[in-house]
Formats: C-alpha cells, sequence, structure tokens
C-alpha cells in the first residue's frame, strides 16, 4: 500500500490536498477529495470508462491510429482544433504549433464561455488576484452568476469564504460578507447574506445602475454599490450565469471596477469549470494577442469566423481534431449535426459523446493522475500536476509531437 | 442546515402501538427514539410494511429523510446528498489546526480533527475529538448547520431504559 499527493483535475478548483491510498497501482481510498473528485480519479481506474483506439470504429493500434490522423489532417482544406482546455500547458503549445504549421484554426471552449472575460483580464482592464490573497485578505466575496457549491464544491472550503488563515476561523465570527447575485434560489444563495435576486437577463441593468450609466434605478443596484464602496477588498468571482447574460461583453464590468478603484480594490476571478481554459487562453494571448479562435492560414489571423462555433454552423472546418473536450455533449445537437460530413479526429482521456461521434479515437492519459503537467488555476497561479500511477495510455503531448513530427 | 428537531411523541403517533415487540424494541415509544437517534430504521418494524400503515410509513420516511448514523458518532448523513464539499469540515472548530485571535495566533486545537472527507464523503475519523463526545458540550451542531445541501444531522443517542407511554 502506497499513499500519494496529488492534485484533483475533477473541476477548476484543483484542489491540492488530496491523498490517495493505492495497492496494486489501483486507489483504495481517497482523502480529502470531494465526491465529484473522487469519481474523477476512480474514473480513470475504470475500463468502462476509457474509450478504445478506434478508425470508423474499428479497433486498431495507436501508431494506426495516428498515422489515420495524419493522413485526415495533412488532406484537409481547413483543419480546425478544438478543446485543449483540459490539457496541460506543453500539450496546448504543442498543439498551437500543430494548428499553424497546418495552416488551421483554434479555438476553445472559452470562445463561448469566459473568453471575452479573460481578455479584458490579460489586456489589463480587469484586476485580478490570486485565491491565495482573497483568503487572507478580501473582506467581500461577490459570486455572480455562480453556483459553487454545484460547480466546484471546495471552492468555499478550499479557497473563499471558509478558508481564511489570518482571520478568526469564518465558521465562528465571520469578518467576510459572502454576498450571491443571482436569477434563482441555489445553496450560495441560502449561506450568503445578504443573497441578491434579481431578474433573468437584469444583471447589465444592475450594473449600469451601479456605475450610474443607467436612467432607472434598479432595486438591488443600491445596496450592493453601498456593500462595495465599504468593503476594502472585494473579490467578484464571475459566473457563467454572468457572462451568459452580458453576452460576453465585459464592458460594463470593467467600467464597475474603474468606478470603485479609487475607494475597494476590487478584483475580478472568474469561475472557469474546467482545468486549464485560463493556461489556453493566456498561451494563445501570447503567440496571437487573442485569447481564442485563431487562424494561421495567411498569417495569424483572429476573429468570429475562426470561432468553432461559427465553423460549424457554416460548415467550413472539414476535418476537426478535438482535444481533451466533449462538444457534443456540450453543445446542442442542432449545432453538433452541422459537421455530418467533416472529418473528426478525437483525443481523449475518457470515453465520451465526442469520442462516439469521432472518425479516429486515441486515447491519452488522464492528466492528473496518470501524467503530471502544468496548467493554470481559475486565478492564473500555475499548479504543478503529480502523476499517480502511469496508465497505459500515451500523453496528448506524446501524440501531438508524433503529429506534429511527421505532418 | 439540520432537519427541524424531531419529537419522540410526534414519530410515536405514527407507530402501530401494539407494543408487539417484533422490532426488538420493548415499546412502540422506545422504538421512536431509535428511530430519531437512527439506531433502527422504519422498516425495522413488520407492522410498519403493511399496506394499512403506508401512509404512516412513508409519513415518516419523509420525516426521517435518508440519512444513517455515521457508527459510533452523533452524525447522521444522508450520502446521497453528500458531495464531499468539506464545509463540514471546515467550520468544526475542533477540525482548526490553529485558533487565530484578531489574526494571531492564540492556540493550537489539541486534538486531531473529528471529521474527514473519505472517497467522496464526510467520514467521522476522531469521534474523541468532537465536543459533541464531551459531557457538557454536547450541544455543538456547529457542521450540519452549516452543510448547503443540509446532508447531516446531530442527534442525541439516548433511548429511554424502561417503558413509557
Ligand atoms: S472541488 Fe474540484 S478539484 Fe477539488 S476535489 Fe472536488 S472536483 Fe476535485
Ligand atoms: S414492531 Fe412496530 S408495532 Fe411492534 S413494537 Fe416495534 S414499533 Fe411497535
Ligand atoms: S455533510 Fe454537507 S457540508 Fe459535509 S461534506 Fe457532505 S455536503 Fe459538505
Ligand atoms: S458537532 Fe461540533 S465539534 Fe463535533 S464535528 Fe460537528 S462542529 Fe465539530
Amino acid at each position: 500500500m502506497r499513499s500519494r499527493s496529488l492534485v484533483c483535475t475533477g473541476c477548476g478548483c484543483l484542489c491540492d490536498d488530496i491523498q490517495v491510498q493505492t495497492n496494486d497501482s489501483r486507489p483504495i481510498l481517497i482523502e480529502n477529495a470531494c465526491a465529484k473528485g473522487a469519481a474523477h480519479i476512480q474514473a480513470s481506474f475504470n475500463p468502462e470508462r476509457r474509450p478504445h483506439c478506434t478508425i470508423g470504429g474499428r479497433q486498431c493500434g495507436p501508431g494506426e491510429a495516428v498515422a489515420e490522423a495524419r493522413r485526415l489532417l495533412g488532406n484537409s482544406r481547413n483543419p480546425l482544433i478544438f478543446g485543449l482546455d483540459s490539457s496541460t500547458l506543453s500539450a496546448q503549445s504543442l498543439a498551437i504549433a500543430l494548428a499553424r504549421k497546418l495552416g488551421g484554426s483554434i479555438d476553445s471552449a472559452a470562445s463561448f464561455s469566459y473568453g471575452p472575460l479573460l481578455a479584458a483580464m490579460l489586456g489589463g482592464d480587469l484586476p485580478a488576484c490570486s485565491l491565495a490573497e482573497v483568503k487572507d485578505r478580501a473582506d467581500l466575496l461577490l459570486y455572480w452568476g455562480a453556483d459553487p457549491p454545484n460547480t466546484h464544491p471546495r471552492h468555499l472550503s478550499l479557497h473563499s469564504y471558509y478558508a481564511y488563515s489570518e482571520y478568526n476561523p469564518a465558521g465562528w465570527y465571520p469578518r467576510v460578507t459572502l454576498v450571491c447575485v443571482e436569477v434563482r434560489r441555489t445553496e450560495l444563495s441560502s449561506m450568503s447574506k445578504p443573497a441578491i435576486r434579481i431578474k433573468p437577463g437584469e444583471d447589465r441593468a444592475v450594473i449600469e445602475a451601479i456605475t450610474g450609466e443607467a436612467q432607472s434605478q434598479v432595486g438591488a443596484a443600491q445596496g450592493l454599490a453601498e456593500l462595495i464602496r465599504k468593503s476594502h477588498f472585494c473579490v467578484l468571482f464571475c459566473g457563467l450565469g454572468l457572462m451568459h447574460s452580458l453576452g460576453g461583453d465585459p464592458g460594463p464590468l470593467v467600467r464597475m471596477a474603474r468606478l470603485f478603484a479609487g475607494s475597494t480594490r476590487m478584483a475580478v476571478i472568474p469561475m472557469i469549470s474546467e482545468v486549464n481554459m485560463m493556461g489556453f487562453c493566456r498561451l494563445l494571448h501570447q503567440t496571437a494577442g487573442q485569447v481564442s479562435s485563431v487562424g494561421f492560414k495567411d498569417g495569424t489571423a483572429a476573429g468570429r469566423e475562426h470561432s468553432f462555433l461559427e465553423q460549424v454552423r457554416r460548415r467550413s472546418a472539414d476535418c476537426v481534431l478535438i482535444v481533451g473536450s466533449d462538444p457534443f455533449a456540450a453543445l446542442p445537437q442542432s449545432v453538433m449535426e452541422n459537421l455530418g460530413d467533416a472529418k473528426i479526429v478525437c483525443l481523449s482521456p475518457l470515453a465520451t459523446a465526442s469520442t462516439m461521434a469521432a472518425d479516429v479515437v486515441i486515447p491519452t492519459a488522464l492528466p492528473g493522475v496518470e501524467c503530471g503537467g502544468s496548467v493554470l488555476r481559475m486565478d492564473g497561479v500555475e499548479v504543478a500536476l503529480a502523476e499517480l500511477e502511469k496508465g497505459a495510455y500515451p500523453t496528448e503531448e506524446a501524440v501531438l509531437s508524433r503529429l506534429l513530427e511527421i505532418l | 442546515m439540520p432537519r427541524k428537531d424531531l419529537q419522540p411523541l410526534q414519530i410515536y403517533r405514527l407507530l402501530p402501538r401494539t407494543n408487539c415487540k417484533l422490532c426488538g424494541c420493548p415499546t412502540c415509544y422506545a422504538f421512536a427514539f431509535n428511530l430519531i437517534s437512527r439506531s433502527r430504521r422504519v422498516e425495522d418494524c413488520p407492522e410498519l410494511l403493511k399496506d394499512e400503515f403506508g401512509e404512516s410509513f412513508r409519513a415518516l420516511k419523509k420525516m426521517l429523510g435518508e440519512g444513517e448514523r455515521i457508527a459510533g458518532s452523533d452524525h447522521v448523513l444522508d450520502r446521497s446528498r453528500c458531495t464531499g464539499c468539506g464545509d463540514c469540515v471546515a467550520v468544526c472548530i475542533r477540525a482548526l489546526t490553529t485558533i487565530t485571535k484578531n489574526g494571531r495566533l492564540a492556540q493550537r486545537a489539541a486534538v486531531p480533527p473529528p471529521l474527514k472527507v473519505m472517497d467522496g464523503r464526510l467520514q467521522v475519523v476522531e469521534w474523541s475529538s468532537c465536543k459533541r463526545a464531551v459531557p457538557g458540550l454536547d450541544i455543538c451542531n456547529l457542521c450540519a448547520e452549516k452543510c448547503p445541501f443540509s446532508a447531516l444531522d446531530l442527534v442525541k443517542p439516548e433511548e429511554p431504559d424502561q417503558e413509557d407511554s
């Protein structure tokens, strides 16, 4: 029996205090991980959750599958690489190099979720802070359109409300105010004081009422503005609910942060669920000046026409390489149906709807369980993953660099 | 938030009240105490499984929830609701490795933490550390109060010794 420390890659929290006891290279006891994380770690040891290496549904060896992937990508006129938000930084840079070599496009789920917000943060328009700073200094935790008890189970106990080390234990004399802005009742709203309930789609109006841009007053705005003004350090945890309601436009948040800049330190942390969306956006930003939807056909270009959704809608991509992502489960079927004629190559550690739809499936090692690597957490801090047991599968890095080599 | 305190009489009214002893308790009233402390399950009364008590059975199930006693503790956990979020572990005053006052270290907790999340669900790993294991301090229910999913309850293990009605 061995005991190992692990970083959980079950969600964006990347909890680094997981202990796993293994016997005969199988986990027999997982300590500290939440139910979601424990299931994630166990999944890699369950053969039924792992995909087979296949070409057109026929099982084959990895060498053959990589050769077929190479053929499909090489023959493609408009190759598209998608996913990568759960891959390590080194796999991500290899994928960017591959897209460049192919003259194709590359995109991640950030283009329809946190992309614009991350662009504003990386561009310096929105202030950021680390989760380590949050738990020692922040006195106002503002969750907006986010429901961490359901999406990031240990976010509050490990990174925020219950994690204060310098303060008195939060459970006893909370000096920190937990506020949530939500359109419905959630587990978080029952813990928050106050819990601000707004109407669906009202987010922009509330922010504009706070910044004074709006003509009419929205009930919730005044109290919220007062709370922020009175606090010294307010951290805004920005959820997908807020992003979608703002139509992906971080402008109102930028103006709100500027408004309070004089009195309150305000920082934004996106509640990213993926393990390394932050890393991919930063890498692409460094390479191409954009956080998502980049094309390398004639030089480097970025824009809507290079986004995954747009290319799928217009049926312009004829070969899609999906890396560690599951768009077939995440996006509506009516959208994905447009990929009917395109060839799909899928690199995935687990069996998903996307591996079922793919023409070529290459199973890979699960980052954080079967291989190490580095990722950027939601607050932009680099986290080194540990390896529990080397499995039978090649890493994404190995497959991508092999493709890069033979193309 | 824990479920609101259950009263033995409230439970007793829903039982068959025949004192047939098939459940292993001397009386139905004693069985009611056992249900509250979760040392017995509703299914343990064979009378309640009959059709005529169907309504009482369902009402009792609803009142008592799906929680099961974690052996050797006062903690009653509904494993299907527990997400392993660890909020209860974090708020337990006995689990803190350091107790600070005004930002300074005031005291180190002298005992190993009572609670821990194992295989994704809450476990009581050191019952003797829990305040409730200490006579006179057994009113603590912070962990159950802070559970965001109402998965945790705390019960008093006491049972009536003699017949009572
Ligand atoms: S909160 Fe997320 S990272 Fe932490 S243990 Fe649960 S699934 Fe894993
Ligand atoms: S088996 Fe049921 S009816 Fe009989 S004593 Fe126990 S609780 Fe009462
Ligand atoms: S009992 Fe409640 S607070 Fe404790 S780990 Fe389970 S869900 Fe979280
Ligand atoms: S009852 Fe009190 S001391 Fe015992 S585990 Fe819960 S919070 Fe800790």
